[in-house]
């Protein structure tokens, strides 16, 4: 349940109350800086082309820090949908903020948590039944460079303990602070896809990773990289 | 205070289906035994509402594709909800299931679900047989769509908890709240070791081969240490390799949960693919051991021996762990009588 409550809490408590204002960040997913639809054909900078029918990812522990180095961190947890809410709202104490970092994926609590609410809803088709927890990072779609059935690409990235974690924390440094306040609050994150594939992983030789391991950690390590920061909205 | 708005408003509606009720439902501790390592109803309060709407789950087969399979089916109370005399059990549309259906009793005091030990969690355990295509072969989302559907559940998402809104959070706590209570600390051997009643010397024989060969691994209250071993079982045709397909830890391969021995008479035929059909092709099993295999459990590395006697009075002491008083429990039994499809 405490996920579902929109939690703020000020690590370091500035002095005198600070108004709180709706801040909304949204995630821009790009292949070669265009915008993905669901079903459009892209090529790749690695040469593989792809059509992709779902990307959904969670996001939690979403943290902002200003240049005094305080924090200001949500434990809500939401899931990122390209192709459906690809925005996420949360209410902050207005201010510049220099950083923002979030968890890709949810914590292990959760993986070995009972039944929830909301993002993590088993209806969300997150859920991994067979080796309990949450796919972190969900990408399908299809290749003709996919040596799989029908070519289809199927990178479910899961896997929460030792070895096998799949989560990862991406930090975002701003070089101009981010106004936070009642006009400007929107924040944007560019998810840069085609830089998950290169030379050495290319959709031919990793067409479908779906199960916790080895293959799932490769892919994690890389998720990090698409992730930049935006200055505007790219549509 | 929340609370009490509830009721108010809830009556104030008169819907006709009653206030919520909340009857504190705690788990009982057998005398003597140790307490769960985790609590399963940490984050989900037992009640005697919530429990009684998870049994009609339990035993509802419009929880599967063909609305004629159950949890109930394949976990039947007389078998300590296990699948009486199956080694595979029958999933919808003529499908079987490649391991055997294990006991469900005294599962709060397992941490981890399944014979690999890939479900970490109680609540989300009725995912899986839900949704596995040789099993319930539904999903999550139709069985809710389903459940919505029928009257006859308002009343009791009503009293569970204070409104009629069906939700997989709800579905899944109710359920674990149904199989989390069944208890099984009631049989001739329990009552023995309360002074209630006695084992014959056969038995009592039996008892000390147990303590002297088994008891390590099915230790008593429980009769398992609830870990996971390399018992010498061969890969099957299924190439089941256990545990390793959790962990995808070679030191896992071909381990499985060490089951309880409580109703053993009842759960057969016995292992995680229901290889052996009695009890005495069980204990042979580890009498024709090959100490050598690689990656047998330690313990069996020593060549375990017993008398033809000895193995008898093993078997009769085991059949003390049957606990008739669960198994024919009402409280646990279908309240109608369950139409065996499969």
């Amino acid at each position: 349940m405490i996920n579902l409550i929109l939690s703020l809490y000020l690590l370091f408590q500035p002095a005198g109350p600070l108004k709180t204002v709706p801040v909304t960040v949204h995630f821009q997913h790009l292949i070669q800086g265009e915008k993905i639809t669901r079903g459009t054909a892209y090529q790749l900078t690695s040469g593989d082309s792809i059509s992709i029918k779902k990307l959904k990812y969670y996001v939690s522990n979403i943290s902002f820090a200003t240049s005094k180095a305080d924090k200001v961190s949500s434990k809500e947890i939401y899931l990122v949908d390209a192709f459906a809410s690809d925005s996420l709202t949360l209410y902050l104490p207005e201010g510049q903020y220099r950083s923002l970092s979030f968890l890709l994926g949810v914590d292990s609590i959760f993986h070995i948590g009972g039944v929830q609410d909301g993002a993590l809803d088993p209806l969300n088709d997150m859920y991994w039944a067979w080796n309990s927890g949450y796919v972190n990072f969900k990408l399908e779609g299809y290749s003709p460079q996919a040596k799989t059935d029908l070519n289809r690409v199927e990178y479910h990235i899961g896997g929460f303990a030792a070895a096998q974690k799949t989560m990862r924390n991406i930090s975002l440094a701003y070089e101009h602070p981010v106004k936070i306040n009642q006009d400007k609050s929107q924040v944007y994150i560019n998810v840069h896809l085609d830089k998950l594939w290169d030379k050495t992983l290319i959709i031919a030789n990793t067409g479908l990773v779906i199960k916790a391991g080895p293959e799932a950690v490769l892919i994690a390590d890389r998720l990090p990289k698409m992730f930049s920061k935006g200055s505007k909205r790219m549509y | 205070m929340l609370l009490l708005g509830y009721v108010f408003i809830s009556a104030s509606q008169n819907d006709g289906l009653g206030p919520r009720a909340q009857t504190p439902m705690p788990l009982q501790i057998p005398e003597g035994w140790p307490l769960p390592d985790g609590d399963i109803f940490a984050e989900n309060p037992p009640t005697k509402e919530m429990f009684l709407l998870g049994k009609k789950l339990f035993y509802d087969p419009r929880l599967s594709s063909d609305d004629a399979t159950s949890c109930g089916s394949c976990h039947q109370s007389f078998a300590a909800f296990s699948t009486y005399d199956h080694d595979l059990s029958h999933g919808v549309t003529n499908t079987l299931t490649t391991r055997n259906a294990p006991a469900l009793q005294n599962l709060a005091w397992m941490t981890k679900f399944h014979w690999d030990g890939g479900v970490a969690n109680l609540e989300m355990q009725p995912i899986n047989p839900i949704t596995a295509p040789n099993e319930m072969g539904e999903t999550l989302g139709n069985v809710i769509a389903k459940i919505k559907a029928d009257d006859s559940y308002q009343r009791y998402f009503k009293q569970a908890y204070g409104e009629t809104n069906v939700t997989s959070s709800r579905v899944l706590k109710a359920l674990a709240q149904f199989v989390g209570q069944l208890t099984s600390s009631n049989s001739r051997y329990d009552k023995w070791k309360a002074g209630t009643d006695s084992l014959t010397a056969f038995e009592l024989s039996g008892y000390q081969v147990f303590k002297q060969t088994c008891n390590t691994c099915h230790a008593e209250p429980l009769f398992t240490d609830n870990t996971f071993r390399n018992n010498g079982i061969t890969l099957n045709r299924f190439a089941d390799a256990g545990r390793l397909d959790i962990t995808g830890d070679a030191a896992d391969s071909l381990k499985f949960k060490v089951p309880s021995l409580r109703n053993v008479q009842r759960t057969f035929p016995y292992m995680h693919d229901g290889r052996f059909y009695g009890l005495s092709e069980a204990i042979d099993h580890y009498l024709k051991l090959d100490t050598s295999l690689p990656n047998l459990d330690p313990l069996l590395r020593k060549k375990m021996s017993m008398s033809p006697l000895q193995k008898n009075q093993l078997i009769y002491f085991l059949y003390t762990l049957t606990d008739t008083s669960f198994t024919n429990n009402k409280l646990f039994t279908a309240d109608a009588p369950q139409q065996y499809k499969h």
